[in-house]
C-alpha cells in the first residue's frame, strides 16, 4: 500500500510538471504578449489588451515613432503615419492614461531612443491635475520590467493560453497593427446620442481660481514627461489637446474647473515649448468641429476621422492649430473668453 | 502569503516541508521545530513585516502568563490580566479606529482616527491564545516550552484564518516523534485535499467573487431579482472561499502528518441554524461553547438566561468578524433566530406528549419534506443574512434587502454573466455548438451556479469522503489535472472595462 502511495504521488508530480512544462514552453514559443520576441511567422495574434501587450509591443517590435496617450489616441491609423510622414509607428495608449502610465511605457521606449524619431503624445488636463502616481489601472509589473523570475504569472496563464494563444489560432483572427486597440472605431456617433447620455449640470459651482493645480501639473510633468523630452534630444515628441465636444467644457463651467483646467493647459505648453524638441497642437479650440455633436459618441469621443484629420495636420508644415511659445497665450486666452460668453444649453436642443 | 499563490506552491511550500523532513531526518526534532517556527514566521511576515512584531509580542507576553499560571502565580488575577491584555490589543488594531468613529458620529468629538493596519489573523491567534490561557488557569495544560508553544500558536497552514485550533490536539501531535517521518499516505491525502480546496477557491470562489464585487458596487441599479442573485452568488462565494481555504490548510496538515480539525461540515445542508453554527466554521463555535457560552451558564440556569447567553455569544460573534455595525446586526440576526429555533424545539417537545402530533410528524413522508423545507428556509435566512456580511453599511443591507423582498424583476442582468464566460468553458460550449443559440451568454453561468449547488447540497463534505477514498490511478490523474488548472487560474489577464476610460 506504501508503496502505492508513492508511485500515485509521483505519478502525480510528473504529470503536473509535464503539464506545467507544455503550457509554459507554449507561451515561449507564441509569446502573444511579445515579452520575449517578435511574432511569430504563421501564428495568429489578438492585440486587445493594453496593460499586458504594450510593455512587449514596446520591446519587442520594430517601429520608429510611438503614439502615446488615452483613448483619445486609439483610433489613429498607424498607417496613415507611414503614408504621411513615413514613419513606422505603434500605438501605445492606455485608456484613461495618466502621466504615471505614459512613464511606466516610456522606461522602454527609452530603451530604443536612437531609432526613435517620433514620440506623439496626447495631453488630457483632467489627468495630469491629478495627484502624481496614479495609474489607470493595476499594471502586471512582471511585464514591464527585465526580469525572468517574476514571469511566473504570464508563463502559467489560463488566459493567456486560452484566449491569446488557442482561440486564435482556432478562428484564425490576428489583429493587424494598424487596427491596433480599435475598440470604438465603428462606434456610431451622433448628438441625439451624445445629448441622451449627457448629465446635464444641475448646480453651478463658483468658479475655481485659475492655480489649483499647478503644484500637480508641475510634479506631474517634471517627473513623468519632461525627462524624456531632455534624454531624447534627437526624438521629436509632438503633444496635441484633443478635441473634447462643447458638452465637456460645460460640465468644467458648471463644476468651476474651466478656468483652472485652461490655466493648467497653459502651464503645460510653457514648459513643453521651451525644448526645441517639441511641437504643441492645441485642436480644442477647432470651434466648428467641438460645437457638432455628431461628431461625438459621448461627450469626450470623437470620430476616428477627427484621429486621421490631425495625422495629417501633423504631417502638415503650417497647421492652423500648432501653437508656439509665442501665441499659445493668447490662444487659450481666447478660448476661455470663448467658452466664458458661451451658451452651452443651445447645444443640447436636439 | 496566500496558500493560492505561486510563491507558496512554488517556493514556500516545498522549502518548508524539505526542511523540515530534512531536519527530522537526522533526529534534529528541535531544530525541526525552530524551522517550521521560522518558516511560519516568514510565512506571516510576507504580508507586512511590521504584524511580525504584534505577533511575538502577542506569543511573549501570553508565554510570560502560561508559566505564571502553570507556577500557580495568582491565577484568577494573571489569567484575566492575559485575557484582558489580550483583547486590548485585539480591540486596539481591530475596533479602535471603529469605536473613534462612533464616539465622533454621537457627540461630533472630531476626534482623529489611528488609521492603524489591522494585522491578518489577529482575531485568530488572539483567540486560540485566550483559550490556551484559560486552559492553563483551569490546570488542563501543563507547562510547555517556548518552542512549542510558539509553534502551536504560529504553525502557518492555521495561523491568518483558522481554524482555532485547541492545545489538546496541536501540541500532542508535535511533540509526537512518530509523526516526523514522511508518510506516503499522508503525503497524497494532504496532496488531495490541498487541490480540492485550491480549486474551490481559485476556481469557484474567486469566479463568483467578481459577479459579487460588481453587484454590491452597483446595487443601486439591480432589482429584486439582479439583488437576490448577487446574494446568492456570494453565499456560494463565501461558502467556497472559507471551505477552501480551510480545506487548504488541512491539506497541508496532512503533509507534515499533523491533522487540523475539520472547520466546514457541508454547513448549507443543515435544518436550522443550530445545526448551521455546528457546521461553520465549527472551532468559532467551540470556543464560543467553551469559554463564553459554558463560563455564563450556558443552558442551566432557565429558558430565558439561556436565551440571553446565546444573544450574548451571537453578538461577540459578530463583532470578532468584523469592526462595523453590520456585523453586528449580523450576530444578533443570527442570535435571534438561534433563539427562536430554541423555542422552538422546547415547545416541539411538549407538543410531542400529544398524539396528534406525534403522528403526524412521525411520519417518514412528512419527516422527508420538512427537512427539506427546513433545509431550503435556512439556506434562504443565510442568503439574506449574507448581505449583511458584505453590505458596506446598514443602509446599504437594508436596500437590497428590501429589493430582493419586492421580488421584481424578469431576468437576470447581462452584466452577472460576463464574469462566468472562462476561456475553458468558452471551448466547450463552443465544441457543443451553442455558442449560437439564444441565450448562449447565460449558459456559462448556469452551468457554474448547478455545478455549484449540487456541491454543495448533493456531495459528500470533504472531510466525509477521506474515509471512503480509494486511491486511484485515473483519480491521481485527474487531480493532477486540477492542480495545474487550479495553477493556471492563479493569475488571470486583466481586462479593460470601458468605464475606466
Amino acid at each position: 500500500m506504501k508503496t502505492r502511495y508513492r508511485d500515485l504521488i509521483r505519478i502525480f508530480f510528473l504529470l503536473s510538471l509535464l503539464m506545467i512544462s507544455v503550457c509554459i514552453l507554449a507561451v515561449i514559443v507564441v509569446d502573444p504578449f511579445f515579452h520575449y520576441h517578435k511574432p511569430v511567422n504563421g501564428m495568429y495574434y489578438v492585440i486587445d489588451n493594453q496593460i499586458n501587450q504594450n510593455p512587449g509591443i514596446a520591446r519587442n517590435l520594430d517601429y520608429d515613432s510611438v503614439i502615446l496617450g488615452s483613448s483619445m489616441t486609439v483610433n489613429f491609423d498607424t498607417d496613415l503615419f507611414a503614408k504621411a510622414m513615413e514613419l513606422n509607428t505603434v500605438k501605445l495608449s492606455y485608456n484613461g492614461a495618466y502621466p504615471k502610465d505614459i512613464d511606466n511605457i516610456m522606461q522602454i521606449v527609452e530603451k530604443k531612443k536612437d531609432r526613435i524619431r517620433q514620440v506623439f503624445l496626447g495631453i488630457d488636463i483632467y489627468t495630469y491635475k491629478a495627484s502624481p502616481g496614479i495609474c489607470a489601472n493595476p499594471i502586471p509589473t512582471y511585464l514591464y520590467d527585465d526580469s525572468l523570475i517574476n514571469d511566473i504569472p504570464y508563463l502559467l496563464n489560463k488566459d493567456v493560453l486560452l484566449k491569446y494563444i488557442m482561440m486564435p489560432q482556432i478562428t484564425r483572427e490576428s489583429t493587424p497593427l494598424n487596427e491596433t486597440y480599435w475598440f470604438w472605431r465603428d462606434v456610431p456617433c451622433g448628438a441625439d446620442k451624445v445629448i441622451a447620455q449627457y448629465e446635464r449640470p444641475a448646480d453651478f459651482a463658483k468658479m475655481q481660481p485659475a492655480g489649483i493645480y499647478q503644484s500637480n501639473i508641475e510634479k506631474n510633468m517634471r517627473t513623468y514627461i519632461l525627462p524624456y523630452i531632455e534624454t531624447m534630444p534627437e526624438t521629436q515628441f509632438t503633444v496635441f489637446f484633443p478635441p473634447y465636444s462643447i458638452l465637456y467644457w460645460y460640465s468644467r463651467y458648471a463644476d468651476g474647473s474651466l478656468s483652472a483646467e485652461l490655466a493648467g493647459e497653459k502651464q503645460i505648453m510653457e514648459l513643453l515649448l521651451s525644448y526645441p524638441n517639441v511641437r504643441v497642437y492645441y485642436f480644442q479650440n477647432n470651434f466648428d468641429f467641438i460645437t457638432n455633436l455628431d461628431n461625438y459618441s459621448d461627450y469626450t469621443h470623437y470620430t476616428h476621422e477627427m484621429n486621421d484629420q490631425m495625422t495629417r495636420w501633423f504631417a502638415q508644415q503650417d497647421c492652423p492649430y500648432e501653437v508656439t511659445s509665442g501665441n499659445y497665450g493668447a490662444v487659450l486666452d481666447a478660448m476661455e473668453r470663448w467658452l466664458m460668453l458661451c451658451d452651452f444649453e443651445s447645444y443640447l436642443i436636439y | 502569503m496566500l496558500f493560492n499563490s505561486y510563491i507558496f506552491i512554488f517556493l514556500f511550500l516545498p522549502l518548508a516541508l524539505t526542511g523540515y523532513y530534512l531536519l527530522n531526518h537526522f533526529n534534529c526534532y528541535q531544530a525541526g521545530k525552530l524551522f517550521l517556527t521560522g518558516m511560519s514566521l516568514w510565512f506571516y511576515a510576507y504580508f507586512h513585516v511590521s504584524y511580525l512584531w504584534i505577533l511575538l509580542c502577542s506569543i511573549a507576553l501570553n508565554y510570560i502568563c502560561h508559566r505564571l499560571l502553570v507556577r500557580k502565580f495568582h491565577i484568577r488575577f494573571t489569567a484575566a490580566a492575559g485575557i484582558v491584555v489580550n483583547i486590548g490589543i485585539l480591540f486596539y488594531f481591530k475596533y479602535f479606529d471603529f469605536f473613534i468613529e462612533n464616539i465622533n458620529s454621537f457627540f461630533r468629538a472630531g476626534l482623529p482616527l489611528t488609521g492603524v493596519l489591522l494585522p491578518l489573523g489577529i482575531s485568530f491567534f488572539t483567540f486560540q491564545q485566550i483559550a490556551f490561557l484559560a486552559d492553563t488557569a483551569k490546570g488542563t495544560v501543563g507547562r510547555q516550552k517556548l518552542l512549542d508553544y510558539s509553534l502551536f500558536v504560529t504553525f502557518f497552514p492555521q495561523l491568518i484564518a483558522g481554524p482555532i485550533v485547541s492545545h489538546e490536539e496541536m501540541l500532542p501531535q508535535f511533540q509526537d516523534v512518530s509523526r516526523k517521518r514522511p508518510s506516503a499516505e499522508n503525503i497524497y491525502q494532504g496532496l488531495r485535499v490541498f487541490v480540492i480546496g485550491l480549486s474551490k477557491k481559485v476556481l469557484l470562489a474567486d469566479t463568483f467573487g467578481q459577479a459579487v464585487n460588481w453587484g454590491f458596487q452597483y446595487y443601486t441599479v439591480l432589482d429584486g431579482l439582479n439583488t437576490f442573485v448577487a446574494a446568492l452568488f456570494y453565499t456560494l462565494q463565501l461558502y467556497f472561499d472559507f471551505s477552501g481555504y480551510c480545506d487548504m490548510a488541512r491539506g497541508i496538515g496532512y503533509l507534515f502528518n499533523i491533522k487540523i480539525p475539520v472547520n466546514f461540515l457541508s454547513p448549507y445542508k443543515s435544518g436550522s441554524i443550530l445545526e448551521f453554527w455546528d457546521k461553520w466554521h465549527i472551532t468559532l463555535t467551540r470556543f464560543f461553547t467553551r469559554y463564553v457560552y459554558i463560563p455564563l451558564g450556558g443552558n442551566r440556569r432557565g429558558t430565558f438566561r439561556t436565551c440571553l447567553n446565546v444573544m450574548i455569544v451571537f453578538c461577540i460573534s459578530g463583532i470578532w468578524h468584523g469592526a462595523g455595525w453590520t456585523f453586528f446586526v449580523w450576530g444578533m440576526l443570527h442570535g435571534c433566530l438561534s433563539v427562536l429555533t430554541r423555542l422552538w424545539h422546547i415547545l416541539k417537545e411538549r407538543l410531542s406528549g400529544y398524539d396528534l402530533f406525534r403522528s403526524i410528524f412521525s411520519k417518514k413522508g412528512i419527516r422527508f419534506v420538512m427537512r427539506r423545507i427546513s433545509i431550503l428556509a435556512t439556506f434562504l435566512f443565510l442568503v439574506g443574512s449574507w448581505v449583511l456580511f458584505r453590505a458596506d453599511t446598514i443602509t446599504q443591507a437594508v436596500y437590497m434587502l428590501k429589493n430582493m423582498l419586492s421580488l421584481k424583476g424578469t431576468h437576470i442582468f447581462g452584466e452577472f454573466t460576463g464574469f462566468f464566460q472562462l476561456p475553458e468553458l468558452w471551448y466547450v460550449i463552443k465544441f457543443l455548438g451553442m455558442d449560437t443559440l439564444p441565450y448562449a451568454a447565460y449558459y456559462c453561468m448556469l452551468a457554474f451556479l448547478a455545478v455549484s449547488l449540487v456541491l454543495t447540497f448533493f456531495c459528500r463534505s470533504l472531510y466525509e469522503s477521506e474515509k471512503r477514498h480509494k486511491p486511484g490511478l485515473l483519480r491521481t490523474c485527474c487531480l493532477s489535472v486540477l492542480f495545474v488548472w487550479c495553477v493556471l487560474s492563479l493569475s488571470g489577464v486583466s481586462t479593460f472595462l470601458y468605464f475606466n476610460f
